[in-house]
Order: C-alpha cells, then structure tokens, then sequence
C-alpha cells in the first residue's frame, strides 16, 4: 500500500513529548512505523552483537592476543557499539520525521561507522598475525 | 483457543504480518540483550557483585519492555485498521540508553581494570 494514495488525518493527537521530538506533519502509514521500529530494532541487535564481541575479546582471549593488543581491539567493539546504539536512536527519530513531513529519508551515518570500524578492527588483526607469524 | 492466555492472537487485517514481525523483532531484540549481558559474569572473580549488574538491569529492561509489548501489539493491530499509530518513543529511548550505558560500562571495565 502506498501512503501517498490518499490523504491522512493532518491534526493527530501527541503529547509535548511526542510534538516537540517529532515535530509538525500527518501521520505515516502505520505499516512504514513499524518498519521503521524493526530497522531500529535490528541496528540495536548489532550493537549487542558488538559489545559481546568486546567483553568475550577481553575476557576469553587472554592466551591469544598480547594484553595491549587486545584490550584494543575490545574497546574498539565496544566504542563501536556504543556509536551504533546511539546512532540507531538518532536515526529512528529522523526516518520518523522524514515521514511524518513528507520529506526524502536521511542517508543512514550508521553504515559508514560500521563500515570503517569493522576494517579497523579486520586491519588490527591481520596486522597482528602477520606480526607473529614472520 | 483461550484469548486471555494467549494475547498474541488477535486477529488483525494486514497481510504483510506487520504486528507480529515486530512483536517477534522485539522479542529477539530482548532476549539477545539478556544473553549478551551474561559475558559481563566472566568478570565475577575480578570485580565481585559490579559484574552483576549489567544482567540486573538487562533483566529488569527487558521484563519492563515485555509486560508493554502485549499493549504495543493490540496498539499496531488497531492502528494500522485506524490508519493511525503512535511512535514508541519511550521504549526507543529506554532501550537505545540501555544498551549504550550496558556499553559504556563494558568501555569502563576493560579500560580501567
């Protein structure tokens, strides 16, 4: 279903909260709400995936990596997932604007950030095993 | 079947299944916080009772989200009938702070420990 095939209510009844983070406009199709909840969700489930990685780097890998080495990388995973957890919020509330004004959806910032810190890490490692084997 | 045990089961007039992907992507969402938080025990020897309270209030963020999901759902259902529905601003905000707090705690344990 298309929300631009008929018009929807203009006047819908928010709290101050709810006005002042979301700003003006009509309500979206609750479908695409919902959609945009999932997306939020699954960014969030990232995160978490993230931080395990972190704690499990520090905690299980002791006889692997040299303690520098890995305390680096598990602040790296764990940075990187308090970037996205914050980033997933930041992005839900503008995706929900964008709709709610009738506006083109912002360009997702998460993506880079995932992008450039998981070659980080990737680069860390190979970098380190390339140490120990020569 | 019994409706008030099983409040899930409403029936519901979209058949893209929208109310129920979301109820089981919150759900996942749920369940993978709890879990994740129980690496943080591994730190039990070394930082005593603060290990445990990642998992407290991993736990208590997830039974509080779940008890409002059963709501949330029933919401969606009439919502998209009414062509109307409310963003979850509360339980957005309650779960992205957690899991970033969850984080910077992680950050904190590793970098000063």
């Amino acid at each position: 279903m298309n929300s631009q095939d008929h018009p929807r209510p203009t006047a819908p009844d928010r709290d101050k909260i709810s006005s002042a983070l979301l700003g003006g406009g009509c309500e979206p199709d609750p479908r695409f709400t919902l959609a945009n909840e999932r997306t939020f969700l699954a960014w969030i489930r990232t995160a978490l995936a993230l931080m395990a990685g972190g704690i499990a780097v520090e905690a299980f890998t002791a006889e692997v990596f040299d303690p520098g080495l890995r305390k680096a990388v598990a602040l790296t995973l764990l940075v990187l997932a308090l970037l996205l957890s914050a980033s997933a919020c930041v992005r839900w509330l503008r995706v929900e604007r964008a709709m709610r004004q009738r506006k083109p959806l912002p360009l997702p910032l998460l993506v880079p950030i995932l992008s450039l810190g998981g070659a980080l890490v990737a680069a860390g490692l190979i970098a380190f095993l390339t140490y120990r084997a020569s | 079947m019994n409706r008030r045990a099983t409040p899930e089961l409403v029936a519901h007039n979209d058949p893209g299944l929208q109310p129920e992907r979301t109820l089981l992507a919150w759900r996942r969402t749920l369940m993978t916080l709890v879990v994740a938080c129980t690496l943080f025990l591994r730190w039990i020897p070394q930082f005593g009772i603060l290990a445990v309270l990642p998992i407290v209030v991993a736990l208590v963020l997830s039974l509080g989200i779940q008890v409002g999901l059963r709501w949330r759902y029933r919401r969606s259902i009439t919502g998209i009938r009414e062509e109307r529905l409310s963003a979850p601003l509360l339980e957005i905000a309650l779960l992205g702070a957690g899991v970033g707090g969850l984080s910077l705690y992680g950050i904190y344990a590793v970098a000063f420990f």
